[in-house]
């Protein structure tokens, strides 16, 4: 078993198979080799922790992705397409879905950034930069010429 | 009584989340709701602004390019990641769309005195129709263009960028391409310039130039049956070949229009087919040779007399050279020195053109069939009996995608892994007799069986009316040449047809090639067309 410590210093007893989901993990304990010291999250909180555990439980005996340095962003398959479980697990709030793509790239779970990424991909797509906008509350802070510049670059997509 | 909001603001997070949950728990549901209205906005959060750049990009490299652009015009932080150079790259790698090397020695394509000769065949009509009658089910092929997937790659332009500095790099420019700035690094230009390319094929928004017309000094005396365009890999400089039935090879500029050199006395007969590669020309004749001339100083290298009838088609790779014959046999050669290797014999007719990638060659027949070997050993891998209605004419093969053209004046694409694709005719018909207007459908695979499904909206198009003799595919199109005097560009995927180029030649058409920017075709008249579409766009940075 291994002891987690989330920044709001919660304490968390999982078992390795589950915790080695994440590699930064993995390291970690390869590092410090058999010990039982419990292991701290500064950047987790217990609430987004929470969540990420019940993502690696899922998926435990997965086999890992590979790191193979030549396997990088050419060969990563560039798709949008989510599993069933996946979808219904990451169905949350905005800011718990932000929460999730940090945890899982500060705790290198590849797989779950990526669900994370193209679930982000997935709202995005085919949306007007106001609906965007919208969808996001942000703040567009182009000035009106420099937006009517920015839609003249863009002009060449438009199929004429 | 109202505590005073200093009194709150001593409270710890947890402690006013307590406060406010009590409130809320004390209010009337329409209330809660309302607040719930209000604070909707507060829910929501800017996650591609806030995240870090590398994470950010890898949301925006699940997108298409089209939502790209929206993003750029969200803020300027968006702007930054969806302009980020990283993101282009990939988008123009997946397309296979390269950098020209040393861009600046090529001089762009121009217009230059092209020749509308309309003059239409006709005194030697009957040495056309003699060459035509040996080659009766159909002539060989056409397949013309440098593969993509066997010219060298272009890696050494990138900077060695890391997602984070281009970003703020890219922050501050509003300006995509200053006139300074090297269009090298900007990928995002090499993407916009493909775009407009292929939007031009699609809208069929070309100028038509010739090279040669009868008659023209210096040119071709007589039929030209195949052309390749071809790029010099040191100088990077794109030149046309033609072989002609007045037994020549020429080279042609093909900014000027003029013929650089002229191969010849080597070939006892037509010059049927042709392939440039690595600085060497490949040649097949109706003499039954094959003629491989070294392209540096004009010389033949070798001469090849194996088939005893006339070589339909010939390619080769980096590998080996494969030769297809009427005598109905398929010969293969080990390079460098050309060494001859096999000999593959199934087909019951001409072989009428082959195409090769990846260790596979396929081949097209006159017995109707198209067949898929394994270029090592010879092993017939699949056979597609009845692959067309009437003789196979030309191939073209972009793994894992297989294009015939046929007598039967239809083409079919065909993904060899699965059998699905598309054919321009409802099924094969044994007495070649077409639908003026056939319906768009997919065809079962003949060699799994399987049932592919149905297309969703299965059109009716033109199609060509007559023998498909040339055909070509990229990642994007298929170019078509017939004996009905048209050129036709269908979209890949699809099999719709696109583009239906009808004013450049008055005979009947034996080779197109294409690339990115251009379409050349040739014929019976002796005209050399190039279809160029892109007109005022600056293509001397696109690898053609």
């Amino acid at each position: 078993m291994v002891l987690l410590v989330t920044s709001d210093n919660e304490q968390f007893v999982v078992e390795k198979e589950v915790a080695e989901r994440s590699v930064l993990i993995k390291n970690m304990l390869e590092d410090v080799g058999e010990s039982d010291q419990p292991i701290p999250l500064p950047n987790v909180s217990s609430s987004v922790l929470k969540k990420v555990l019940e993502y690696c439980e899922h998926h435990r005996g997965e086999p890992l992705p590979t790191t193979d340095p030549t396997d990088n962003e050419d060969t990563r398959k560039r798709t949008t397409d989510i599993s069933e479980w996946d979808q219904k697990f990451i169905t949350v709030d905005q800011e718990m879905l932000f929460e999730i793509i940090l945890a899982a790239n500060y705790l290198d779970i590849k797989p779950l950034l990526d669900v994370g990424c193209k679930t982000v991909a997935n709202m995005i797509k085919g949306k007007t930069p106001e609906e965007i906008r919208k969808l996001f509350n942000i703040v567009n802070d182009f000035t009106p010429e420099e937006e009517a510049q920015i839609k003249k670059e863009n002009e060449w997509a438009e199929d004429r | 009584m109202i505590p005073e909001w200093s009194d709150l603001s001593q409270l710890s997070v947890q402690e006013r989340e307590d406060v406010i949950l009590r409130l809320m728990l004390s209010l009337p549901r329409s209330s809660v709701a309302n607040i719930r209205r209000k604070m909707a906005p507060l829910m929501k959060v800017d996650i591609v602004g806030l995240l870090p750049d590398e994470v950010s990009l890898l949301i925006f490299s699940c997108l298409p390019w089209q939502t790209l652009l929206s993003c750029s015009l969200v803020n300027w932080r968006w702007r930054a990641l969806a302009n980020d150079p990283s993101l282009w790259r990939w988008l123009c790698k997946v397309n296979k769309w390269e950098w020209r090397e040393n861009h600046n020695l090529v001089v762009p394509l121009h217009a230059f005195g092209g020749e509308y000769d309309d003059e239409g065949m006709g005194e030697d009509e009957e040495d056309v129709i003699v060459e035509q009658m040996l080659l009766e089910d159909s002539g060989f092929s056409s397949m013309v263009v440098d593969s993509p997937s066997h010219s060298r790659s272009t890696g050494p332009h990138l900077l060695p960028l890391t997602p984070h500095n281009q970003a703020s790099l890219s922050m501050r420019p509003l300006l995509l391409s200053s006139p300074s700035q090297s269009p090298k690094f900007d990928y995002k230009l090499l993407f916009r310039t493909h775009v407009q390319l292929e939007s031009r094929f699609r809208r069929q928004k070309y100028t038509l130039r010739t090279l040669q017309s009868r008659g023209s000094p210096n040119g071709h005396t007589n039929t030209i049956y195949c052309l390749q365009l071809y790029t010099y890999p040191d100088s990077n400089r794109q030149v046309l070949f033609t072989g002609s039935r007045d037994r020549t090879i020429r080279e042609w500029d093909i900014s000027t229009g003029t013929v650089i050199r002229v191969l010849k006395g080597r070939h006892d007969g037509s010059v049927l087919s042709i392939c440039a590669r690595n600085g060497l020309l490949a040649s097949g004749g109706s003499d039954g040779k094959v003629v491989i001339w070294d392209l540096q100083n004009g010389h033949p290298l070798w001469i090849l007399r194996d088939h005893v009838d006339s070589v339909l088609c010939v390619r080769f790779d980096d590998v080996r050279l494969v030769t297809c014959s009427k005598d109905r046999t398929i010969r293969t050669y080990t390079l460098p020195d050309f060494d001859a290797h096999l000999v593959l014999e199934d087909h019951r007719a001409a072989v009428n053109a082959v195409s090769i990638a990846d260790d596979l060659i396929v081949s097209g027949s006159g017995d109707r069939s198209m067949k898929l070997w394994d270029a090592t050993n010879g092993d017939l891998l699949q056979s597609h009996e009845n692959h067309h209605g009437r003789g196979l004419a030309a191939i073209d093969f972009s793994p894992p995608y297989v294009l015939s053209g046929s007598s039967d004046k239809h083409m079919k694409l065909m993904d060899l892994s699965t059998g699905i694709g598309w054919c321009t005719s409802p099924e094969p018909d044994p007495e070649g007799n077409t639908d003026p207007a056939p319906i768009l459908n997919r065809q079962p695979c003949e060699a799994c069986g399987g049932i592919p499904p149905l297309p969703k909206a299965p059109a009716r198009q033109p199609t060509h009316s007559d023998l498909v003799r040339s055909v070509a595919l990229n990642n994007s199109f298929v170019i078509s040449g017939s004996y009905d005097h048209t050129v036709k560009i269908w979209e890949r995927d699809s099999g719709k047809l696109l583009a239906d180029l009808k004013d450049g030649h008055t005979g009947r058409i034996f080779c197109v090639g294409f690339d990115c920017a251009k379409i050349v075709s040739c014929g019976e008249d002796q005209r050399i067309c190039v279809w160029d579409f892109s007109d005022g766009i600056d293509t001397s940075f696109v690898k053609l």
